[in-house]
């Protein structure tokens, strides 16, 4: 019989074995190194006339070198802001851009796009590639849940300004019976997301109460006491001070006959900058959470 | 950089472009396209330092920033979340799906980035450990234990039950 190690060596070969580098990826990889700087300086850069709005031309007056006279030679550079293309069918998304003076550039499938980069907003010049994506299929085990703020029998009364539901949920994946979503932060690429929430009821309930058991930190959750832990990935858990690629802030706490976790990326974390801020948020977001029967 | 530079990054990309872009789709776990852009931007930095690095080992370099920002970003994927979770669900899903390599590929997915990565340069690549480690950034013994516990979890959750099923 054959060893799991000749197994996954012919998985992964006929896996991958379809897979060819794009044409064209040197130029590519030119222009993205171009584009960077480029939208380096376009943030970098002072002052802007005009106010925004999708596909306007833009008068970008840069700041004068010190020592010349400001009034008589400011240098006038044409950009363009993005258009927000997020959640138009690809077709319609790549006619807007090019309207723009835009080059769309579609790593879409049917359906809509789900990101784009740069992002809506941001000054390129004319001509230059916007890469449009779209999220490949997500399980929607509990159908179009409107806001999404509603869903296994809870409600979250508070969210961040910046989340909006991922439009994505499952049932059972993390025991019998569980359901979790997350809200993401709009065109981010997919699958980076802001919040996961997960509601776990009859046996599922298990691991959550394991989770606060170990938890030293122990907060007050309004109706209940919960615990508050930076998870690494392989699981141990540290104090909430603890950061990086692989910590995961997260809050766990029982919720009458529910038990509810929220766990907050690490890139959301890292951008919250700061432990107070990222306390301050899974327990605003926590303390928010009802049970709807 | 000369022109001469520029038409052996030119050659570079042509000759290793498909297998960095098969170590990133295996790494990351991610579709062909999210996998380009990765590639696409490891390149970038790859590009960025052309002129010092193409007489050294361009490709060591390359691929190292491929398989490091491959586990980075499958780390921010939701996908992690599920296995963050010490255990799975008492029913696993692969129990719906009879065919081995997709059950196999499907557990490779779930297992830690890094944990995939290794297997990944072990197995696919067919790297020395002391190579994988050195992509990796981290010890010998990491890749050693790390194989065996990727490959123990294969074995358990896939083998088990296509014993099971013959």
């Amino acid at each position: 019989m054959s060893t799991v190690e000749d197994l996954l060596r012919e998985a992964m070969s006929r896996e991958v074995e379809d897979v060819r580098g794009p044409e064209g990826l040197a130029a590519a990889v030119r222009r993205g190194s171009r584009a960077r700087r480029l939208r380096a300086r376009a943030v970098g850069a002072a002052l802007v006339v005009a106010a925004f709005g999708g596909g306007a031309a833009f008068l970008l007056v840069e700041p004068e070198p010190a020592g010349k006279n400001a009034a008589t030679s400011a240098s006038v550079v044409t950009e363009v802001a993005v258009p927000d293309v997020v959640k138009m069918p690809p077709e319609q998304a790549s006619a807007r851009l090019e309207q723009a003076g835009l080059k769309p550039v579609l790593r879409t499938d049917p359906g809509e796009v789900t990101s784009q980069d740069p992002a809506a907003g941001t000054l390129v010049k004319p001509g230059t590639e916007i890469q449009l994506y779209s999220a490949r299929k997500r399980a929607q085990h509990l159908g179009d849940l409107g806001d999404g703020r509603a869903f296994g029998g809870i409600r979250l009364t508070y969210l961040p300004d910046d989340l909006r539901w991922g439009r994505w949920s499952v049932k059972d994946t993390f025991g019998v019976t569980s359901y979790s979503t997350t809200y993401d932060e709009p065109g981010h690429p997919q699958g980076y997301y802001g919040l996961q929430v997960f509601v776990f009821e009859g046996k599922a309930t298990e691991d959550p109460a394991k989770l606060l058991e170990k938890m030293d930190d122990r907060v007050d959750v309004g109706s209940a006491e919960g615990g508050i832990a930076s998870v690494h990935e392989t699981g141990s858990l540290h104090d909430l001070g603890v950061t990086g690629e692989l910590q995961t802030p997260t809050v766990v706490w029982p919720l009458g006959d529910l038990w509810v976790q929220i766990k907050m990326s690490p890139d959301r974390a890292a951008k919250l900058g700061g432990t107070d801020a990222v306390k301050e948020e899974l327990l605003k977001v926590a303390r928010g959470v009802e049970r709807t029967g | 950089m000369t022109d001469e530079d520029e038409a052996a990054f030119d050659e570079f990309v042509a000759a290793r472009s498909t297998s960095l872009l098969r170590t990133a789709v295996l790494v990351c776990g991610a579709s062909v396209h999210d996998a380009e852009d990765l590639v696409q931007h490891a390149l970038e930095k790859v590009y960025r330092h052309w002129a010092r690095i193409r007489e050294d080992n361009p490709e060591a370099y390359a691929r190292r920033v491929v398989v490091n920002a491959a586990i980075s970003r499958s780390r921010r994927r939701r996908v992690i979340q599920e296995i963050t979770f010490a255990r799975l669900p008492d029913t696993p899903a692969l129990g719906a799906d009879p065919d081995l390599r997709d059950s196999l590929l499907g557990e490779l997915r779930r297992l830690p980035p890094r944990m995939r990565a290794v297997l990944v340069l072990r197995y696919w690549e067919d790297r020395s450990e002391a190579d994988t480690a050195a992509y990796l950034g981290c010890s010998v013994g990491t890749v050693k234990s790390q194989a065996a516990r990727g490959l123990a979890r294969l074995r358990e959750r896939v083998l088990d039950l296509e014993g099971a099923l013959r």
